[in-house]
C-alpha cells in the first residue's frame, strides 16, 4: 500500500550533454504495475534508482506516499524496497535460503524465526523448499536463480518492488512463464511495482500503467489500451506498434466494439466486458452466432457483431493516422 | 673459516647502500607495528640460552653487568665464544650468548652497531676486512688490527691465541700422498697440471692463488666446494688436492696429509676476544678473565676439541666446559 | 632418520630441541605473515581505490623481493639488532608482492551487481564490506596467503644466522659440525612444515570457497 509519485524530476550526471531524466512527473497509484517502458538510454534505470534512493534526483522530488525519499533514512528506505535486476546478483557464496533471508538477516533477525516465511516464498515463486534451500547459485538456472532473486526481494514483505529487465536474459518461454507467474503472485501480494522494460509485448502484458520515456523525458504515461487506442504522438505509436491490427486484436477489450445500435436480448452467448477484441473474434466465429452479449458485472452493457468489429478498427486507425 | 664472505655472491657493498634509503623507509613504518609482537621473542637465541649458572663463582666483580657474546658459524669460532661465555659467567656477569651466526659481515656489523659485545675473531679475517695486505708475522697481525679496531670502531682486541693458528692449509688423501709422493707443496710443482683441487669460496684467493704464486705453479683444475665437503671430494676421486682448515678434525679423522708450507705462503689466523671498549670500561677486569684463556689454546687442543662436536656430536657447551674445568679455568 | 626419532632431540624447554625450533619457526613465520597481512591489505585497498597506484606500488614490492635475504638482514643488524625484527621486516616486504596482488585480485573479481544489490537491499557499508566483499575475496586472499607462507617458512630457516631460532639451526649447525643426520632431520622438517601449512591452508581456502570453484593464486 504505497503510491510512488515523481514530482518535477531531473537527474544529471557530471560530463553528460543531456539530462539523463529530465523534468518527469507522475505518480504509480498503490498496488499498481507501472512499467517504464523505453529503449536504452531512455532514463528508465535511472529514475528507477532513485526511488530507493541509489541516486538522488539533481532537482525535483520522489514522494512515496507523499513522503520525499531525501527525508528518509536510505537504509531503512531501502530495507522496505524489494529490488530484482536482470543481472539477479545472488550473493555466491550464500545458500538460496541464506540470500533469501539477507534483508531480514541484516536486521538482526535470526535464521530460525525467518525460516517459515523463507519457505514460504520458496514456494510463492515455485522452487519447493526442500530442494532448493540449500543450493548455492552456481547450483541453479537462470530461471531458478531469477526466482531466487525475486524471492529476496519480497523477504521484508516490502510495500514497492523495484524490477529492472528481470526477465530480460531469460529464454522467451522462461520469461513468458515468469510474466504469468509475476501476474499471478501480484493477485496475492498487492505490491507497487516499477518494472523497467524494453520489450513492447511485456510491457502490455504486466502493466496496469505504461510509462513511456525517450532521452530522459516522460512521453506518455497510461494504461495499455490508452496508449494503443490513443498513442500521444507518431513516437509512441511505432513503439507501441499501435498500427498493428494483431496487437489492437491482442490488447484492445471488446468495449471499444460495441454495436451501435444497443442491447439485443435474443443473442444467445455472452463475453465479459474485459474480453480481448482477438478472444471476442474467435468466440464469434466459433459459436456460429451473429452477435454475442458483452456483460459487464452480471449485466449486459451491449453487444458485438463481426461488422461493430470491423467498424472500430478502421475508425481507430484512421483516428491514429490522422 | 676465516676470510668468509657472504654466502650470496652478489651481496656486494654497493648493492647494500642503494637499498638502505628504500629500506630504511619501510623500516621506519615497520617498526612500530613489528616491535611488540616481535622483541619478546628474540630473547631465546638459538645456540644456547643464558649459559646455565656456574654455582663456583668467585666473590669478583662482573655482577649485573649484561654482556651478550656471540659467534659465526664455524665450530672453532662457537667453542671459544662458549669458552668466553662460560668464564664470565663464573664471575657473576649475565652473559647471553649469539653463537653460530652468520659469516664475518653479520658479527662485524653486530659488534659495531651494539648487538653483540664480545665475539672471537682471527686476526688474517680482520686484516683482508680492513683491506690490509695479510701478513706471516702473528705479532704485526695482531698490532695492525687492534690499533685499527681501537681507532675506528672504539673495538679492543684482547689477548690472542698465539699458538692457535686456524689457518689454510693443502690437504690430500693418505692415497693420493702414497701415489703422487707428495709431502710438500713443493712437491707439487712438477705434476699441478694434471690435478684438480677443491676449494671453498674463500679458499681460492686466501690459499689457490698465492700458492700458484710463490710456488710458482698452475694447477689443472679449481672446483669450488664447501670445506666440509672437500675431504670427501677428494676420498671419492673427484679431486685430488683440498684446501682444509688446519684445525679440520677431517684431518685427523680420515687421516689426511697436509702438505708442508716451505715457503711460508699461509697468513696467520690467531683467535683473540673482541671486545666493545664501552663494555671494557664499564668492566674492565672482563680482559683480565679473557687473557688467562689465551696460553691454554693451541691447535692440536682445539683440533681435539672440534672433534668432540663434529665427531662424537657433543655440544659446544659440554665440550668447552669440560675442557676449562680440566684446564682449571672454571671450578667443577 | 636418527637424529629426528631420538627423544632427546624434542625435550620441550631445550632451546635447540626440535620441539622449540619448529615452535620458533612457525612463530616468526606467523608473525611475519600477520603484519604482512595488516600491511598488504590498507596498500591493497589504496591500489583498488586509486588504480594508478597499482603500478608503483606492485614494482616497489617486487623490487623488494629480489633483495637478497640475507643481505637485506644484515643490513638491519645497526637499526634492529640481533632480533627477531631484523628477521621478521624483510620477511614481511617479502610477502607484499603476493599479498598484494592477490588482494587486488580478489577485489577486483568480485561481481559489481554483487555489491550493487547488497546497497540496494539495504546493507550498511560496513555490512557490505564485511557480508559480502570480504567473504567473496576471502578465498583469493588465502590463496596469496599460501604462497606467502610457504615463502616465509622457506626465507625463515636463516633466522639462526641472526640469533633468531628456527628450524635452520639444525640445518646450520648440522653442516658446520659435519653432522649430517642433524641437516637432514631439519631439511625433512623444513619440507614437512611447508607442505602441512600449504595443505592446512588449502582447507581453509576450500572451506571459505563453499559454493564456488577453487581459485589458485595469483602470483
Amino acid at each position: 500500500m504505497a503510491s510512488i509519485t515523481f514530482s518535477q524530476v531531473t537527474k544529471r550526471f557530471p560530463g553528460a550533454d543531456r539530462p539523463a531524466v529530465d523534468t518527469v512527473s507522475f505518480t504509480v497509484p498503490a498496488d499498481e504495475i507501472c512499467m517504464l517502458l523505453g529503449t536504452s538510454g531512455s532514463g528508465k534505470t535511472t529514475l528507477l534508482r532513485m526511488v530507493n534512493r541509489l541516486g538522488d534526483p539533481t532537482s525535483g522530488q520522489v514522494l512515496i506516499d507523499g513522503v520525499p525519499t531525501t527525508e528518509q533514512d536510505p537504509i531503512h528506505l531501502r530495507r522496505g524496497i524489494g529490488y530484482v535486476i536482470q543481472q539477479v546478483g545472488l550473493f555466491p557464496h550464500l545458500t538460496v535460503e541464506d540470500n533469501v533471508r539477507l534483508v531480514p538477516s541484516i536486521t538482526g533477525e535470526p535464521a530460525a524465526k525467518s525460516r517459515p516465511r523463507v519457505e514460504a516464498l520458496l514456494r510463492l515463486v515455485g522452487l519447493p523448499p526442500a530442494e532448493y534451500r540449500r543450493r548455492y547459485p552456481s547450483q541453479l538456472s537462470g530461471g531458478q536463480a531469477q526466482r531466487v532473486g525475486l524471492a529476496r526481494a519480497l523477504a521484508a514483505d516490502p510495500a514497492i518492488l523495484l524490477m529492472d529487465e528481470p526477465f530480460g536474459s531469460l529464454d522467451a518461454i522462461t520469461r513468458g512463464r515468469m510474466q504469468q507467474e509475476l501476474l499471478r503472485m501480484q493477485q496475492e501480494l498487492h505490491k507497487t511495482i516499477l518494472f523497467v522494460t524494453h520489450d513492447v509485448d511485456e510491457a502490455l502484458t504486466l502493466g496496469d500503467r505504461i510509462a513511456v520515456l525517450a532521452e530522459g523525458r516522460l512521453v506518455q504515461v497510461g494504461t495499455p489500451v490508452e496508449l494503443l487506442a490513443t498513442p500521444a504522438n507518431a513516437f509512441v505509436r511505432r513503439l507501441m506498434g499501435a498500427d498493428s491490427i494483431v496487437r489492437q486484436f491482442e490488447y484492445l477489450p471488446v468495449t471499444l466494439a460495441l454495436d451501435a445500435a444497443g442491447v439485443r436480448p435474443h443473442a444467445a452467448e455472452s463475453i465479459t466486458a474485459d474480453t480481448t477484441l482477438l478472444e471476442a473474434l474467435l468466440r464469434l466465429i466459433q459459436s456460429e452466432q451473429p452477435a454475442l452479449v458483452v456483460e459487464e458485472a452480471g449485466r449486459p452493457i451491449g453487444h458485438v457483431t463481426l461488422g461493430s468489429i470491423s467498424r472500430s478498427v478502421r475508425r481507430h486507425r484512421s483516428g491514429v493516422q490522422a | 673459516m676465516h676470510v668468509d664472505t657472504p654466502a650470496r655472491p652478489h651481496t656486494s657493498t654497493t648493492h647494500r647502500r642503494r637499498a638502505r634509503p628504500i629500506a630504511l623507509l619501510w623500516i621506519a613504518a615497520l617498526l612500530l607495528a613489528a616491535c611488540g609482537t616481535a622483541r619478546g621473542q628474540a630473547t631465546v637465541p638459538p645456540g644456547a640460552a643464558p649459559a646455565t649458572g656456574d654455582t663456583a663463582s668467585p666473590a669478583v666483580s662482573g655482577a649485573g653487568v649484561k654482556v651478550t657474546i656471540g659467534s659465526k658459524l664455524d665450530v672453532d669460532g662457537q667453542l671459544n665464544a662458549q669458552m668466553y661465555a662460560l668464564l664470565l659467567q663464573a664471575r657473576g656477569f649475565d652473559v647471553t650468548t649469539k653463537l653460530g651466526l652468520g659469516q664475518t659481515p653479520v658479527l662485524d656489523q653486530a659488534i659495531k652497531s651494539g648487538a653483540i659485545d664480545i665475539y672471537p675473531e682471527f686476526t688474517g679475517t680482520a686484516l683482508t676486512l680492513l683491506g690490509l695486505p695479510s701478513t706471516q708475522d702473528p705479532q704485526k697481525a695482531y698490532n695492525d688490527v687492534k690499533a685499527r679496531y681501537a681507532e675506528q670502531f672504539q673495538l679492543t682486541w684482547l689477548d690472542p691465541a698465539y699458538e692457535l693458528n686456524d689457518s689454510y692449509a693443502i690437504c690430500t688423501s693418505p692415497a693420493v700422498a702414497q701415489q703422487r709422493n707428495l709431502t710438500t707443496i713443493e712437491d707439487l710443482k712438477p705434476i699441478a697440471g694434471e690435478l684438480t683441487i677443491a676449494a671453498q669460496q674463500d679458499g681460492i684467493e686466501a690459499a689457490v692463488d698465492p700458492v700458484e704464486r710463490a710456488y710458482d705453479l698452475r694447477f689443472g683444475n679449481v672446483v669450488q666446494i664447501a670445506e666440509q665437503l672437500s675431504f670427501d671430494a677428494v676420498t671419492r676421486g673427484d679431486a685430488d688436492l683440498n684446501v682444509c682448515y688446519t684445525t679440520d678434525p677431517a684431518i685427523l679423522v680420515d687421516n689426511f696429509v697436509v702438505l708442508q708450507d716451505t715457503k711460508n705462503v699461509f697468513p696467520i689466523y690467531n683467535p683473540a676476544p673482541v671486545v666493545r671498549a664501552h663494555l671494557l670500561q664499564e668492566a674492565p677486569q672482563i680482559a683480565d678473565i679473557l687473557n688467562e684463556l689465551q696460553p691454554h689454546l693451541s691447535t692440536e687442543v682445539v683440533i681435539e676439541l672440534i672433534k668432540q662436536v663434529s665427531v662424537d656430536h657433543k655440544s659446544v657447551e659440554e665440550v668447552a666446559r669440560a675442557f676449562l674445568e680440566q684446564e682449571g679455568l672454571l671450578t667443577r | 632418520m636418527q637424529y629426528l626419532l631420538d627423544t632427546r632431540h624434542w625435550i620441550l624447554g631445550e632451546p635447540t630441541s626440535i620441539t622449540s625450533l619448529l615452535v620458533a619457526h612457525l612463530r616468526i613465520t606467523a608473525i611475519s605473515v600477520l603484519i604482512g597481512l595488516a600491511v598488504a591489505f590498507p596498500l591493497a585497498l589504496v591500489a583498488v581505490r586509486h588504480t594508478r597506484t597499482y603500478l608503483p606500488l606492485i614494482t616497489v614490492a617486487g623490487i623488494l623481493y629480489t633483495l637478497p635475504s640475507l643481505a637485506f638482514m644484515a643490513l638491519l643488524i645497526p637499526f634492529t639488532g640481533l632480533t627477531a625484527t631484523t628477521v621478521v621486516i624483510p620477511l614481511v616486504l617479502y610477502a607484499q608482492v603476493v599479498l598484494i596482488r592477490n588482494i587486488v585480485a580478489a577485489i577486483q573479481a568480485i561481481d559489481p551487481w554483487v555489491v550493487e544489490v547488497g546497497y540496494a537491499m539495504g546493507m550498511t557499508t560496513r555490512q557490505v564490506q564485511w557480508r559480502v566483499v570480504l567473504p567473496l575475496a576471502l578465498p583469493v586472499i588465502v590463496a596469496g596467503v599460501r604462497v606467502a607462507t610457504v615463502t616465509t617458512i622457506g626465507i625463515a630457516t636463516i633466522a639462526p644466522l641472526f640469533g633468531v631460532p628456527s628450524l635452520g639451526y639444525l640445518i646450520f649447525q648440522g653442516f658446520n659440525t659435519s653432522y649430517a643426520d642433524q641437516v637432514m632431520a631439519g631439511v625433512i622438517l623444513v619440507s614437512a612444515l611447508a607442505i602441512l601449512t600449504d595443505l592446512a591452508l588449502l582447507g581453509v581456502q576450500r572451506l571459505l570457497s563453499r559454493g564456488r570453484r577453487v581459485s589458485p593464486a595469483t602470483a
